[in-house]
């Protein structure tokens, strides 16, 4: 055995599983095809951020193109599909943005007729919530209206001229809001330093102050004995009786095929790699992908569309400082209100604006700054003074949105390329097109004299969830409510492919509070006790 | 006249410069830190020549010998036809203008990268949360939540 688990991926997911794993006697063994980066050769150690955001650190992985990334044929799906592949995995991209869902979604079918229920609920994962929060560093603010209480964060990221601004407007419709919940450490924590106000943490933060999980799980799980194999590539898990698998391929930089074994396998290669390479391991056993018997692998994929919203301001609010993407948000229209055309809902989360060139380049495009000599003014008229919105849509599950094996596309390990097929359900444009509305009346509620509003936004499909879900019927779940596989039991998956539902928040605090959970049901059924 | 000599005219209509703010003009970004392939080269340098030609056909001057206004009409008398190659160019020196370290600071933007030095941010006022909290809990009950 060269291990006693083997974790595919060093992202959210898998971070926390190896660590969480750490605190056993079993032998941890993490397998990425990413590599470490440096914080301070993140793009916001230069001048040119903005430019690096277009292309090194887009979030596209058929623009980045590099050696860890592999094709995806998002062809038939209006949302682009985003990753990043490195330890930290989209973490190093991500906003930081870290809400929880809300207890009412795991119960969508109960309470609405919609979806279906998780077998696990809010209450469950409450401890490993907390767990999660003091090893990522989580700042904002008790007392939240929105959330049974939420204890210990840190100090909330500052709300600036423009959240102050926009809270003015909620509160002049009577809307909720609250300061954000961030993945991001406003003091001194766990050896990292406190936010500086950098700005672009989408690009990674160079300050190591967000919470991405290569600088807050990954060196403590290091330093307790997990072994991280990186620039190596999971080609396929074999299985080779009935019931377990035996061992996982993987091919490393140098081109050679290693064959590891273990008692059992986690996967955390999140909502597109997770059934790619379930799918991929046929075998005599499983013809049609590894833990597929249901056929429901790939399927029920949810990526969150995302409306957009801007506002134009006359005064000056530096909206471009600070945190990129935690400011405010509001959930409002979270929860089901029978008096709308929509089941199920939506959150607003306030950006911080655009930089001096996604504002001049926008504006260029949209003919408010204009070329020749009111140039300097047009731009003028708008840096600082452009406040941007995002809303996030409860996607619900449905088979036909769904991820499968690219008959013709291949990576550079030649793995066929997932396809994503999907579309918005009616329910969803019904919401989107609500949820455009009123980001429009908010804006203009808090003194906004032009606004912009449009959904959904294509490269944003960072939240992938639901193609592997978990439930208590095998004939349409994937994996049990412990992340365990229905057909081999020493299978797991613990990444948000085994979401039931979507939630209308950014997935990350919730897909690590699952990992977590799943983690702990690895132990117990190894014999082990977690310290 | 040369592909270069039409750009550095051309960027100067685009972005004129403005002595009184000490605002450099378009011409002042180096494209050439942009353009990151052969193809873009060369896409970039057939849409300067194509606005060239342009501004000989339909104005009948060069783009030398324009001023703001004529550029103005320009814009307007040309839009089809220059749309593809005002959309190639432009973002090239966007590109190229707003992240040029000297181009930023005469913005008043700062020259240089955001790290290390970051930024101040105003905390704000969270008193403004009063009528959130007066309202009162928002979120649906379950049964178990706790």
């Amino acid at each position: 055995m060269d291990a006693d688990v083997i974790v595919i991926g060093a992202g959210a997911a898998g971070a926390a599983v190896s660590w969480r794993l750490s605190r056993t006697s079993l032998k941890v063994l993490c397998i990425e095809q990413g590599d470490f980066h440096n914080p301070l050769e993140y793009p916001s150690t230069r001048s040119d951020w903005e430019l690096k955001k277009l292309s090194t650190h887009n979030p596209l992985p058929n623009v980045r193109n590099s050696a860890a990334d592999y094709p995806i044929n998002d062809d038939d799906s209006p949302i682009a599909v985003s990753n990043f592949n490195a330890v930290g995995g989209s973490t190093v991209l991500f906003s930081g943005h870290f809400p929880r869902f809300h207890p009412s979604d795991f119960f969508t079918k109960s309470l609405d007729g919609v979806g279906d229920d998780w077998p696990i609920t809010y209450s469950d994962l409450e401890p490993y919530f907390e767990i999660n929060d003091r090893m990522m560093g989580v700042a904002g603010l008790k007392g939240d209206t929105a959330y049974p209480e939420i204890p210990g964060m840190m100090p909330p990221v500052p709300l600036g001229l423009v959240g102050e601004r926009l809270a003015t407007g909620f509160n002049n419709l009577g809307w909720h809001w609250w300061p954000s919940y961030s993945a991001i450490v406003t003091k001194q924590h766990g050896g990292r330093a406190a936010c500086i106000n950098l700005g672009p943490c989408n690009t990674g933060c160079a300050q190591s102050a967000k919470s991405s999980v290569d600088v807050s799980y990954w060196p403590v799980a290091l330093r307790q004995g997990v072994e991280l194999l990186t620039q190596t590539r999971v080609t396929r898990i074999v299985q080779n009786s009935p019931e377990t698998v035996d061992c996982v391929e993987a091919v490393g930089a140098d081109g050679e095929l290693r064959i590891l074994r273990s008692r059992a396998v986690v996967i955390a290669c999140n909502g597109v790699g997770t059934p790619r390479l379930l799918l991929h391991s046929r075998s005599d056993w499983a013809p049609d992908g590894l833990g597929n018997s249901s056929g429901q692998v790939g399927r029920n994929l949810m990526i969150h569309p995302l409306g957009y919203v801007e506002g134009i301001f006359e005064d000056d609010l530096a909206s471009h400082l600070g945190p990129q993407g935690c400011c405010i948000a509001s959930h409002e229209f979270y929860e089901t209100d029978s008096g709308r055309d929509f089941v199920r809902g939506y959150s607003f989360q306030v950006l911080r604006g655009p930089g001096p060139l996604e504002t001049a380049l926008s504006g260029v495009l949209r003919r408010e700054i204009p070329w020749g000599e009111g140039h300097h003014e047009g731009f003028r008229r708008r840096f600082g003074k452009t406040a941007s919105m995002t809303a996030i849509l409860e996607d619900l599950p449905h088979p036909d949105n769904r991820v499968e094996l690219d008959p013709v596309r291949k990576d550079s390990s030649n793995i066929p390329a997932p396809k994503v097929t999907y579309a918005l359900q009616p329910n969803t444009k019904r919401m989107m097109s609500h949820s455009l509305n009123r980001g429009r009346e908010l804006m203009r509620a808090a003194g906004a004299f032009k606004t912009y509003a449009f959904g959904p936004v294509r490269e944003t499909g960072w939240h992938l969830m639901g193609t592997t879900r978990m439930g208590t019927d095998e004939r349409n779940s994937v994996v049990n409510r412990y992340g365990q596989s229905h057909d081999v039991r020493n299978l797991y998956i613990a990444d948000s492919s085994v979401f039931v539902t979507s939630g209308a928040v950014n997935p990350t605090s919730t897909l690590q509070a699952v990992a977590l959970w799943i983690a702990d049901a690895v132990a117990r059924d190894l014999g082990v006790e977690v310290l | 006249m040369s592909v270069s000599g039409n750009w550095r005219f051309l960027a100067d209509l685009m972005i004129p410069p403005d002595p009184e703010k000490g605002l450099f003009p378009g011409s002042v970004a180096d494209v050439s830190s942009v353009l990151e392939s052969e193809k873009a080269r060369r896409e970039f340098d057939s849409s300067v020549a194509r606005i060239a030609e342009l501004a000989d056909t339909l104005m009948g001057t060069s783009l030398e010998a324009m001023t703001d206004a004529l550029f103005q009409d320009f814009l307007s008398t040309g839009r089809i036809e220059l749309e593809p190659h005002l959309r190639t160019v432009g973002t090239i020196l966007l590109k190229a203008y707003y992240t040029d370290p000297l181009i930023r600071a005469a913005l008043g933007l700062g020259s240089g990268a955001p790290f290390p030095a970051g930024s101040s941010v105003l905390d704000g006022d969270l008193e403004l949360l009063e009528p959130v909290y007066n309202r009162g809990k928002i979120y649906r009950d379950v049964g178990c939540e706790h």
